[in-house]
């Protein structure tokens, strides 16, 4: 009997893989087996590669070939499949996705899967936050399926270095999943917490398959360049000699940019990757990658799981990650198939800056959290975020993640455009939040040990996720004694400063009122630019600098202006004359900015604005309507505005409220169109 | 909270959410196999008959058996709403209605608020939605003086007598257990209703889905969970041989599903004494409720059926 098994799934191995010498990893039978006779749960911890999608592909082949229904596969990587269900296609398992992009198709989906010629349907997790497909499409589909599959299965877990709220969701499901029904969970990175807690949610009775994170011929080095011009620098001189394409590793999107920018502009072929890209542009990337038509691809953490290219050459962290589970799981994509690749760690100044600001905004504060449920639950009804947003003074993006997260743990649920109280029990969870923090905190302790550490590098990492060896890897820098420091091009590290310096922001002007009134389009700003975003390394640390120790922008900063201003930017129709945003301080530095910038321009300079009443930053101000509240009627005009063009000047910008306040002013009196100026852009930062 | 195999096999087999093309078993059909559920999962039909089930009835169960995934999203997405899924194998099902309503006790309740209020008997109070005035005061009067003992006033939710019970005992700070007849889903969205339901005084439940409409059997079906969750049901006003709340008082009467008094006073409807004469005991004043709750919680024996000539003659 069971050697009829063996056969049958070998048999389905080769199908498979195309190759008639095929033979089964040890294990993967064992999960088959478990899945198939006796319909239990596994949990497999398997490196990319390992083969974790023919355990389920067989598995669903033989549970569909004895009378089960369709797999039911969540997965966020669909897009990343296609490789795994052209090769399922070939042994006769024939996969479908319903998603956001094919809701037409979701009718004729459900006839297939009602014929039974649907063998694996795979759905997004964030398919199953949408009420539609929730209510109308989920409980028809699943109410055949055979086998659930619950790819990345780590993000369960909030102990997971990116859980995903809508995971949550399946952690719930499979609590309410009877024995008899089974269930494979598959990551390919877990430390001894992740796999207990994913354990305890995938429930007892369960086998759980868990490899070694060895990965052979991966040199492991880390190089402490603090300065991002030293490591834009070192990007320029290494990846040439790297021999391959491979990826950079930023922790911000702003960061992604500007070093692909860069490495272009010293002839690599090279592009930015992160979410703000379109669906079709990410592919579009991915594709080139794989087919090594790019040299290098610089991205934030949206090239995330599931990217699988096995002759990626290197992988380079121009910032370091928050923990070494993230830090393995990227610079494990380096060379699975090379007998030799590159695992470079960066190590920069604004490092601990970045993952502070990620780790303090994880969790909304309890404080807000606890008075936006008392608040909905006293009313009883739902509210428009934009009400809310009124009631609390609180940013629009982070009252929405507040809320998404409260959605999560059941405390708040959005009924079509109105977020409500749910009827559940709910209290903020401090102890958790304070756990997870502190975890996160240690996480970010052990990546600076791993920086320092002074044995094997591959032994070390290994260890911090659980996989304790005793040998070395032989490879990496400790081990070889050598480092990748170059001696670095005091040429080119001035031309990394330069571009550091070269960029600009654009001011987009505001459409609306806080009240969505629209403002009329001859009393809104113009376009205009920002030098620097605040403390980026290049212009932004001079005007950090300079506001805060100095008291005066210099002349550096000054020169700057004059060159992007009238060197680059170069409005039509031009300024004709200057103004700025008066602040209350003695000795105003914006005023004396402003003065010797019309100077250098040969404009002259008005005074014509007056702070009537003094403001408080716009920083601390944290939505519109407050924002607005804070700057409008602060400012009153004195004297006559000249019909021209104007330079409006400030020296840091957030909301843009102030600007835009100033410019309508201007505009009442009869002034010709405005121009914004800032310095500095210090509105947050994203990834 | 993971729920045990014997409560999701229950769930499995009896409810109608996510059951594709599949008749989920009817109470009566549910009960025979009620004891392990859990031991059917993962069964064969083949197994399921050695078991003892016939033919048909092993198909179907192993078919229902099949849609645990659907299911279990299904019961993931009430549980999102606040609506929960007590079975006979969980902690909060109210044991009254097994011993009452024996083989017609539901297996299944979803639920909204205080799940433990169900398992305290409480005070029924029931009558048509159209009530006269003075039948309004007494309805308010039982539920007061029921919140005023303790007692959760238990009612069906509906307009007229139930909600004028429900707010009354509210207005005192008294608990209210509600059996709907009506999509518990919509019940719920109403802005007054979720006050109270995280006010934590009060539980709805309902025998069907959480989204199941109102229908005629719905309200039948729902009113002998009234009578069978409370340790006395008061009618205020029924009409006579016709309506719901005659055939549930005649149902509660005959089945022995719990004791019965119906008002004679003022505000009393045409169907009063008839129901007086049939075993339900008079009430001539509100505050006599005290005597009959103190009297033991006994399930009543269901009197003989009157005869053709006992009536001529009566």
């Amino acid at each position: 009997m069971s050697d009829d098994f063996e056969a049958e799934a070998h048999d389905l191995l080769r199908q498979l893989t195309g190759d008639d010498r095929s033979e089964f990893r040890p294990q993967q039978l064992e999960a088959i087996r478990t899945l198939v006779e006796d319909r239990g749960r596994v949990f497999l911890v398997q490196r990319t590669g390992w083969g974790k999608s023919a355990v389920y592909f067989i598995a669903t082949r033989m549970l569909r070939d004895r009378g089960a229904g369709p797999t039911l596969l969540v997965s966020p990587l669909l897009a990343l499949m296609r490789n795994q269900i052209a090769a399922a296609e070939r042994m006769g398992v024939r996969a479908v996705s319903i998603n956001s992009t094919n809701s037409d198709d979701w009718a004729q989906v459900q006839e297939e899967i009602d014929a039974g010629e649907v063998d694996v349907l795979l759905i997004s997790p964030e398919r199953l936050a949408n009420e539609a497909f929730r209510r109308d499409v989920l409980p028809e589909v699943g109410s055949t399926a055979g086998l659930l599959v619950v790819d990345e299965v780590h993000c369960i877990s909030d102990w997971g270095h990116d859980f995903r709220p809508d995971y949550q969701r399946i952690g719930r499901v499979l609590d309410r999943l009877p024995r008899g029904v089974p269930v494979v969970g598959c990551t390919a990175t877990a430390n001894d917490r992740v796999v207990y807690d994913v354990a305890g949610q995938l429930g007892d009775r369960l086998q759980v398959i868990r490899g070694s994170l060895h990965r052979e011929g991966l040199r492991l080095h880390v190089l402490d360049l603090p300065a991002p011009a030293e490591r834009m620098a070192w990007l320029a001189t290494a990846i040439p000699r790297l021999g391959g394409s491979g990826i950079v590793y930023t922790l911000t999107v702003a960061d992604s940019r500007r070093v692909a920018d860069w490495l272009r502009s010293q002839g690599l072929n090279a592009a930015a990757y992160h979410a703000q890209l379109a669906t079709d542009e990410k592919e579009d990337l991915e594709l080139r990658l794989l087919n090594n038509e790019v040299d290098v691809v610089v991205a934030t953490v949206a090239l995330g799981m599931g990217f699988d290219k096995p002759d990626l050459c290197f992988v380079v962290h121009y910032q370091a990650p928050a923990s070494p589970i993230a830090y393995y799981q990227q610079v494990g994509r380096a060379g699975r198939r090379l007998d030799e690749s590159w695992g470079v760690l960066l190590r920069g100044r604004e490092d601990d800056d970045i993952q502070d600001f990620f780790i303090e905004n994880a969790f909304p504060p309890p404080d807000l959290a606890e008075e936006l449920v008392a608040y909905l639950e006293e009313a009883g009804e739902g509210f428009l975020l934009r009400e809310l947003e009124v009631e609390f003074n609180v940013r629009r993006k982070r009252l929405t993640h507040l809320l998404r997260t409260l959605d999560v743990e059941g405390a708040v649920e959005k009924v079509g455009s109105r977020w409500r109280r749910t009827l559940r029990p709910w209290s903020y969870d401090l102890d958790r939040a304070e756990a997870v923090t502190a975890r996160r905190r240690e996480e970010q302790e052990q990546m600076s040990h791993y920086a320092s550490f002074e044995g094997c590098r591959m032994k070390h990492l290994r260890g911090l996720l659980d996989d304790r060896v005793d040998e070395d890897c032989g490879v990496c820098d400790r081990c070889v004694k050598t480092s990748l420091t170059f001696d670095l091009d005091r040429s080119l590290v001035a031309a990394a400063v330069e571009a550091l310096r070269s960029g600009f922001l654009p001011i987009e002007p505001r459409k609306k009122w806080p009240d969505f009134s629209n403002i009329p389009l001859d009393h809104r700003l113009e376009e205009g630019r920002v030098l620097s975003r605040w403390g980026d390394g290049g212009w932004g640390d001079d005007v950090r600098r300079s506001k805060q120790e100095a008291g005066r922008f210099g002349d550096d900063l000054l020169g700057a202006s004059v060159d992007l201003i009238g060197g680059r930017w170069l409005p039509d129709p031009a300024p004709m004359w200057v103004t700025y945003v008066p602040s209350t301080s003695s000795g105003d530095p914006v005023a004396d900015f402003a003065h010797r910038l019309a100077d250098r321009l040969g404009l002259p300079c008005k005074d014509v604005l007056e702070r009537v009443r003094p403001g408080v930053p716009q920083k601390t101000m944290n939505n519109s309507t407050s924002q607005f509240g804070n700057v409008d009627g602060a400012f009153a005009l004195e004297g006559p505005v000249s019909g021209d063009p104007v330079l409006l000047v400030d020296d840091v910008v957030d909301s843009r409220w102030t600007l835009t306040v100033v410019a309508a002013a201007l505009r009442k009196e009869g002034s010709g169109p405005v121009y914004p100026f800032a310095l500095a852009d210090t509105s947050g930062r994203s990834a | 909270m993971t729920l045990s195999d014997d409560a999701l096999a229950t769930a499995l087999l009896v409810s109608r959410l996510a059951a594709d093309g599949v008749d989920p078993l009817k109470a009566s059909e549910f009960w025979p196999l009620a004891d392990s559920p859990g031991g059917m999962l993962g069964s064969s039909v083949d197994q399921l008959v050695a078991l003892g089930l016939d033919h048909v009835l092993a198909e179907r169960v192993a078919r229902l058996l099949d849609r645990a995934v659907g299911l279990a999203f299904e019961l993931e997405r009430y549980s999102e709403a606040g609506i929960a899924t007590v079975t006979v194998h969980d902690e909060g099902y109210p044991t009254r209605l097994r011993e009452r309503l024996h083989d017609k006790a539901p297996p299944l309740l979803h639920v909204a608020g205080a799940v433990d209020l169900l398992s305290v008997a409480g005070v029924g109070i029931v009558g048509s939605r159209g009530v006269s005035e003075e039948g309004a005061e007494v309805a308010r009067q039982v539920a007061e003086k029921a919140a005023s003992t303790d007692l959760p006033v238990v009612s069906g939710g509906a307009r007229g007598v139930d909600q004028l019970a429900m707010t009354a005992a509210h207005g005192v700070g008294g608990c209210v257990t509600g059996v709907l007849a009506d999509s518990l889903m919509r019940t719920v969205s109403n802005a007054a209703t979720r006050k109270a339901v995280l006010g934590g005084d009060t539980v709805l439940c309902t025998p069907y889905g959480p989204e199941a409409p109102f229908s005629v059997g719905t309200a039948m079906g729902r009113n002998k969970l009234i009578y069978a969750l409370s340790t006395l049901t008061v009618v205020i006003a029924s009409d006579e041989g016709t309506g719901g709340t005659w055939a549930g008082a005649i149902e509660a009467l005959r089945g022995g599903f719990g004791r019965v008094a119906v008002w004679r006073g003022s505000g009393e409807g045409p169907g009063n004494a008839p129901l007086a004469r049939r075993g339900a005991t008079p009430l001539e004043r509100v505050e006599s409720i005290d005597e009959l709750l103190a009297q033991p919680d006994q399930m009543v024996p269901a009197p003989p059926e009157p005869t053709q000539q006992a009536l001529s003659f009566g």
